[in-house]
């Protein structure tokens, strides 16, 4: 009895609770795969997640077994409830031959110009989870949209925030954390653009499942 | 001999939680796999032969994608597909750069070994809520259908289930 005892609680115990948990994990980790590679591609071809219209159809359809949380009154930078963030970031090479540049501060430099946070922003970079790489000071947030703009809002819908404000930089080895070069040149001397999608979620074990996708 | 009991008891505990976690998992993934390969279908805007409009083309690859699971008494009472704008806003047929939503919602998957859910046939669902049952879904962007050979969007599903 005693034996049984011990190689019950010292070892199958712990092992169906292991295996019961790892297996968990795994699908969630499966899902979210699928969750952020639909996300990115609708990111990348202009669904626009900043409306409460897009974010109730993730919330309520294609991530409701995650339990997502909306925003709430947040369009863009993300509620504080739920166990489940989605960061939405939109980088671009700025090409020093850009006609919007004309020797402008950010030339040569991969910029951060767009970012939306989904769901639960406090999860974001923590549980061992990466940061979202790159960041836009608040005053040169447009809260409505995501994008990088100045402070005035009489801008044309083309901004100039990617090109005068260096605090969107993103640093070279910052950048290659995600991927190791933009295009430079996508035509027109206008240099290329990613988007980039990360989910993190915190599954029943209090433990981050991260995943991301490039389009 | 008692601890022969308690050893088989909890053996076989182990071997019927192993049995049906693969067991749901795997059906997991197959509804996942069919869903995906619809929402695929849904932005060709084809038709598949024998289907009379896009949301039965849709819901047939579906189908035939993973038939052991979405049979068309299943399918007909889980699958949902939705078309919406480029805002989120539902919309009736596929818009240019719209979204379209393919999901299968509260899938009564049926355990493999039904000991533990007796009077139900070892079905597990439960109805209106994401407790259990299987929840999978896939969208694509979806792109206006040429106008010269633009197929009935139709409806899903049908008004009465096979």
């Amino acid at each position: 009895m005693i034996e049984f005892v011990l190689v019950s609680g010292l070892f199958w115990v712990p092992l169906i609770a292991l295996m019961a948990t790892t297996g968990f994990r795994l699908s969630r980790s499966e899902e979210l795969v699928g969750l952020v590679n639909d996300v990115s591609q609708m990111f990348a071809r202009g669904i626009d997640f900043s409306t409460a219209a897009n974010q109730t159809l993730l919330t309520g359809t294609l991530a409701a077994t995650f339990q997502m949380q909306g925003n709430g009154g947040n369009a863009v930078t993300g509620g504080t409830s739920g166990n489940m963030a989605i960061v939405l970031s939109q980088y671009f090479y700025v090409n020093s031959s850009d006609p919007s540049c004309n020797s402008c501060t950010n030339a040569s430099h991969v910029v951060l110009e767009r970012r939306i946070i989904l769901g639960n922003k406090n999860l974001v970079g923590t549980l061992g989870s990466p940061n979202s790489v790159g960041t836009i000071p608040v005053a040169n947030l447009n809260t409505t949209t995501g994008t990088c703009e100045t402070t005035d809002n009489n801008l044309p819908p083309a901004t100039t925030c990617q090109y005068t404000v260096a605090a969107v930089q993103v640093t070279t080895s910052a950048f290659n954390t995600i991927m190791t070069n933009l295009p430079t040149n996508a035509g027109g001397n206008i240099g290329g653009i990613v988007y980039f999608a990360e989910a993190y979620f915190t599954d029943i074990t209090g433990k981050m499942i991260y995943q991301r996708s490039i389009d | 001999m008692v601890e022969a009991v308690f050893v088989t008891a909890l053996l076989l505990g182990l071997i019927w939680l192993a049995w049906n976690l693969c067991w749901v998992l795997f059906a997991k993934a197959r509804i996942q796999m069919a869903v995906n390969l619809a929402a695929r279908a849904a932005v060709t805007g084809q038709l598949q032969l024998g289907a009379a409009d896009l949301k039965n083309t849709v819901a047939k690859v579906a189908e035939n994608a993973a038939p052991e699971f979405l049979t068309p008494h299943l399918a007909c009472q889980t699958l949902n597909i939705n078309f919406y704008d480029q805002s989120g806003n539902s919309v009736s047929a596929p818009v240019n750069l719209g979204v379209v939503t393919v999901s299968v919602q509260n899938y009564p998957y049926t355990l493999l070994t039904p000991i533990f859910a007796a009077g139900k046939g070892g079905q597990v669902s439960a109805v209106g809520t994401t407790a259990a049952g299987i929840w999978v879904s896939s969208s694509r962007v979806s792109q206006a259908c040429d106008p010269l050979n633009c197929p009935a969007v139709g409806s899903w599903p049908p008004n009465t289930c096979p």
